[in-house]
Order: structure tokens, then sequence, then C-alpha cells
């Protein structure tokens, strides 16, 4: 089993970038089960989504021991209390939220073989504690053993549920150390902090992770990493911006054209698709109704009825639902239903989709159909 | 609500048998049979789950509940567990009983860490003396302690790893994010026929709020016995008392067990055959003090976490939330 994790706040902003991850998830049809941790005080409500289980978890930013704001901290934090509360075993799939699949992750990991994206940004040098220079010197004071050699990683992350859990209080403790520890330096807090400690923490608790082609950034120029990552600026060939992840407050039109091929182009294509279908579809854009299992059609005067497991009742369907049901072969999405019965009534599409998918929801909810994204 | 998950459950029942069952984890069911797991006032009752869809079913009484297996795991809230305890009509009893609240957490250091603690502890013979209880009463508690340990980096180091946990701890037990005054640290070892009868950890003025013991042995163990036993509690007229009934925590190396300080609990004889102290079966116990005034200057662990405060996004919206309103 492979849990695709990632973690956030209940922050308007994180919605769009979660609803993008959720359908670059299930268009991959990536193995196994998307998880979203939420950061949530104890009275706000979780977000909802149709295929991410949503997970609500102690806020860790603002550091409640220290006040610091870093949202990183609610990463470990979050993680620490799913794998502990939830007592997870499988492989954990890290990702951030803005990130989007390109392509599915199916190998799993065995304990003690994590597996994760290079990072050569983290600090290397000839001396100080784990070989990071002279500036991490207090990390003398806070770890037992600082000749070890921390992993060059970052995220995306695949890694065994019970090395994960055996890292993540340690990862967070170095994350509050190394910011509380650079506060009044020259450079101020350390921003890496998060990547840093997670690397401390992997050695300390012994944990080798092989570099693997995980993830890739949109800015990089090739790339075959199933995961992009969209935090920089996406560029055309003269070097304009054409995207940006920090401005873009989710669903205007973007040109995919606008940018030379590879990583970028593919995440704006992505994003322009589910764009477009999200446009036609609202929630359901992305989906594709198939018959559940078992259910079974029949035949009354001339009336369509449905035999549905674990319901004593036959649903009866008026002659609208019943052309949008015969339709419903997991092969068409809303939008293809909806122009498909535009043609034959001769009505706008925008006249019908209201309709169409108000029939499918209840046709869901009755138990005859199933939604798959696709 | 929503439609709700399909829970496959595999039900252990005593001596040995089991069944499985598929719940909606909105049945009444499924909360009826946590319930009866949490709650040992229960035991009589009887439980009756449907098989097959309905068309057979599973009938035992709630004592002979052991465990449940879910699949996806179910996290059960206490409110939901109170809930279901009145979904059957029963008397209302002034005499509550309620199972022992504790955690177990494995691999708690990492290895080197652990490796250094045990290391400082077999190391450290000549600095252990014995083990006081108020009243001096050596048939109550025969261990050794090193009364300074608290002042140590290693104190700190596991007091701090101990703190990074406490909100975490503190909602799964169901109990409440306190102001600190004190983070008490001690280490101890458990030598043949040394043991600690059964006790809580608070006092009149001793204001503990969560007991947390690591343990740790060298390997391979040399000493048997020493788990730690915690007592199911009886509440009646708002006192406590321990039931006869008890769960076992197996004193595992690197393994913390945490549970709120009122908790009744026993450590029992350890018989080590070699004598050899290093064979001792040692532990630092870490106390979480409540403070009685907030302090938003007191500082623990490595100095960085002020936890003489509770943080407004930790405190709950009765009692907690008014601490922190009252000092931020």
């Amino acid at each position: 089993m492979i849990f695709t994790v990632f973690s956030t706040t209940a922050n308007e902003a994180m919605l769009w970038q979660s609803e993008l991850l959720e359908y670059s998830w299930g268009r991959v049809k990536q193995p196994g089960e998307l998880v979203r941790l939420v950061a949530i005080g104890p009275h706000q409500p979780l977000p909802r989504h149709r295929f991410a289980r949503v997970s609500g978890t102690l806020p860790w930013s603002p550091h409640p021991y220290t006040g610091d704001v870093y949202p990183p901290y609610n990463k470990a934090a979050s993680l620490l209390e799913w794998l502990f509360v939830e007592r997870i075993e499988g492989t954990i799939l890290l990702v951030e939220p803005d990130c989007v699949f390109r392509a599915p992750v199916a190998q799993e990991v065995e304990p003690g073989a994590a597996r994760a994206t290079a990072w050569p940004s983290l600090p290397r040098a000839a001396e100080g504690p784990f070989g990071l220079g002279p500036r991490f010197a207090f990390l003398e004071r806070f770890c037992v053993n600082r000749a070890l050699e921390p992993p060059c990683v970052t995220w995306p992350v695949l890694i065994h549920s019970s090395d994960l859990r055996k890292l993540a209080a340690r990862w967070l403790e170095l994350m509050s150390i190394l910011r509380a520890e650079t506060a009044h330096g020259a450079d101020g807090r350390l921003d890496d902090a998060d990547q840093i400690a997670y690397a401390i923490a992997a050695a300390e608790a012994d944990i080798p992770h092989a570099i693997a082609d995980l993830g890739a950034d949109t800015a990089a120029r090739q790339s075959e990493a199933p995961l992009l990552q969209y935090r920089r600026a996406i560029e055309s060939a003269r070097g304009e911006v054409v995207w940006d992840a920090g401005v873009y407050s989710g669903w205007d039109t973007v040109d995919p054209q606008a940018v030379a091929p590879g990583p970028g182009r593919d995440f704006l294509a992505l994003l322009e698709e589910y764009r477009a279908r999200r446009a036609v579809g609202g929630a359901l854009a992305f989906l594709r109704p198939r018959p559940r299992v078992g259910v079974r059609v029949g035949r009354v005067l001339d009336q369509t009825v449905l035999e549905i497991p674990g319901r004593s009742d036959t649903l009866a369907l008026n002659a609208s639902a019943a052309a949008i049901w015969e339709l419903c072969d997991g092969a068409r999405g809303l939008a293809d239903l909806t122009q498909e019965l535009a043609t034959r009534f001769e009505l706008a599409p925008d006249v019908m989709r209201l309709d169409v998918q108000q029939v499918i929801e209840r046709l869901e909810s009755a138990g005859a159909l199933d939604l798959e994204p696709g | 609500m929503s439609a709700g998950r399909e829970i496959r459950l595999r039900i252990q029942l005593a001596e040995g048998h089991s069944c499985e069952a598929t719940l909606n984890e909105n049945a009444v069911e499924l909360r009826t049979l946590y319930a009866a797991l949490a709650m040992p006032t229960r035991a009589n009752e009887l439980i009756q789950l449907p098989l097959d869809g309905g068309k057979s079913a599973c009938s035992f009484r709630a004592a002979q509940l052991v465990s449940i297996v879910s699949e996806p795991p179910v996290v059960v809230e206490a409110s939901t567990v109170e809930a279901a305890d009145h979904l059957t009509p029963r008397q209302e009893a002034a005499v509550r009983s309620r199972r022992a609240r504790y955690l177990v957490i494995d691999d708690f250091l990492c290895p080197l860490e652990h490796q250094d603690m045990l290391a400082l502890a077999t190391a450290s013979e000549k600095n252990f003396e014995a083990g006081t209880v108020d009243g001096d009463q050596p048939e109550h508690r025969q261990n050794l302690v090193i009364p300074t340990f608290g002042d140590s980096a290693h104190a700190r180091l596991i007091q701090n790893r101990v703190l990074v946990w406490y909100p975490l701890l503190a909602k799964a037990l169901g109990v409440d994010v306190v102001a600190l005054s004190m983070v008490e640290a001690q280490l101890t070892a458990a030598r043949s026929r040394q043991f600690y009868k059964l006790h809580s950890d608070v006092g009149p003025d001793c204001p503990r709020e969560l007991s947390c013991i690591y343990y740790m042995h060298r390997q391979p163990r040399g000493f048997v016995g020493g788990e730690l036993r915690l007592y199911d509690c009886v509440e009646e007229e708002g006192q406590s008392r321990p039931a006869d009934t008890f769960e076992v925590v197996d004193p595992v190396s690197n393994r913390l067990v945490v549970f709120p300080s009122g908790e009744f609990h026993e450590a029992v004889p350890v018989r080590c055959p070699s004598g050899d102290f290093a064979d001792s079966r040692f532990a630092i116990t870490i106390w979480l003090h409540r403070a009685a005034t907030p302090d938003p200057e007191a500082c623990f662990g490595w100095g960085h976490f002020r936890c003489g405060v509770v943080a407004p996004q930790l405190a709950r919206a009765d009692g907690a939330a008014r601490t922190a309103g009252r000092t931020r």
C-alpha cells in the first residue's frame, strides 16, 4: 500500500493546489491512498475532497513553544500525529502540496531503504557538525554523533512508515533547534531548516536514502520524473514569466504553448486540462461514472429500473435519467456526457450540465454508479 | 453524516476465538463494539454482529472481547465511546470504571541517543542511591535513583524530546495541554527483587500532569520481570481507586510509556540472575508539572521551548483557552 501524503493548512490558497494535486493523482491512477493532512484549530471545519482522505492535525505554525511562524513545522508535526494515531503501515510517498503527478509511482519500499529526490543545496563543508560548516557549530550541543553524513535529499520522498515514524519527532525537534539557534544570526532564521533537519534526523535514525528520480522542478529543461513541483515561476524561451504560483489564485486560463517543451509545459498543459474540465463539470470534472458492480438493469412498462445490491426496492428512472444512465459506461466524463445529450436533445450543453451532474450524483448516492478518476 | 466507509474488522475473542465482520463506519454496532472494548462496566452485555450481509450473526459477551483490528484504521474519539455507552439502557451507576489510559512509543530515541543514554546508566553505578517515597516505606519502593540526573545534558535531551511529543500525547490521551512549571527527570535502576508497588504520581503538593517512563536495558536482556502494570480505575463519589484489573507493559528498551500522572501503576519485581548491575532494568522517568500560575518566560528542555503558557492553537475551548487568554 502506498500512501501519497501531503500537508497543508486550511488556508484558502491551499485549495486550488490540493485540488490540482488530487486531479493529477487520479489522472495517472496512482496506486494506494491520497491523504491530505490539515493542520487545523479545534473548531475549524476540515476541507473535503472526493478522493483524498482528509485528516486534521494539531497546528504547529506558529510554533507552540517558540512562536516562530514557519509552515514546515506543520509537515513534520502532522506526519508524526498521523503515523502515531492511525498506526499507518506501508510505503509513504511524501510530497509537497505544490506538486502534481505526471506518472504514477508504483514501487513500494522496504524498511531501511528509503528513496528520495536529490537536493544539491544541502550545505557541505569540510568542517562543522555533519559536515554542514561552522555556521552549524551549535549542533554540537544537541546531537550525540556529529560525524554522521546526512543524505542530500528533499521531497518527494518514498519511505516506509516505520522509518518515518522513527525520525518524525526528531525532525520536528531539529527544525525547532535550527530555527531558534539561527534567529539572531546575520542571515536570520534558516529557511531550509526543514530539509536540513530531515537529513540529520534520517542520518541519526540510520535510515539510508538512495537518490531517485522522483521529482523535478517545472523550471528544469528536461526530466522524466513522475512528479513535478511548481514552486518557481515558469518562463518562456525568451525569459518572460508565463506563469507564477506565487500570484496564481486558481483557474485562470494558461497557455502551455508559450513555454518550450519540458516539465514546465507539461505542468501547464495539465493545469489547463484540469481548468477546462473543471469549467464544465465542477467537482465531477475529472470523473467517469460507471455502473457499480452487481447493479442489474431491467425494463418495466417501458421504464428503466435498477436493482441495486443492498437495497430492497428497485430504482425507477424517468426518460432523462435513463438516457444519462445509458451513457455512464466508465469511458465518458461529464463533459462528454453533456455534449452527447445536448446533441441528442438539441439543447445547449450549458443548459443541461447542471441537470446531468445532479442525476449522476443522485445515482451515485443511491449506489448505482461509481465515479472513477480518469 | 456521509455514507461512510466500509470497515473490515477482525475481532479477537477470549481463548483464541475470532470472527470477521464488515460494518459501515457510522454503524451503531461499531461504536458499541469499541465502547465495550474501552469500558469494563459493559462486560456483561451481549454483543451481536451481523455477518455475511446480515444472513448470520456472531454473538458474544463483551467481557470476551480482546482486541479489534480494523482496516482501514478506526480512530475512536472518547466522546464517541461515551455516546455509545448510552446507546443501551442501563442503570445509572454511582460507581464508574474505566480502563487505564496510556500510550506506548517504541524507538523513542534514535539508536545513538539510546546507546548513549544506556552507557550513562550502566557507567553510573556509584552515583545511584536508594529511591524513597514520602514516609520512608521500604516495603513500598525498592529501587535506585540518581537524584541529580535532572540537571544533566542527558536529561535535557530526553526532556526536550518529550516536549515535542507533548501536544500530541495530550490530544491522544484526551487531556488538556497545560502550562508547565517544571519538567522533572529521574534515572532509576531496578536490580534483583527491586520493585515499586501500586501508586499514583500525584499528591497534594505534587501537581504532576503527565508521567513518562523511558526504558533501557542492555542486549540480550539480563533480567526478567520489571513490567509496568497500569490499573483500571474505579471512580466513586469523586474519589478514584485502582480496580483489580490492569494492563501490562513490557519494559522494552528504547520504549516510552506515557500516562496521566493520576493513573495507578506498579513496577513488578525484577529478577536479575547475573547480579550484574549492567543487567538492571534502567528507566528514566519524566514528569510534566502543571503550573499554578502561567509564566511566559519559563523555558524547558534545551532552553528553546517556552512551555510556561499554553499556545492559543493548543488551548481547548474550555479551561485551557481561558488560561491562554489570560496570559497572552
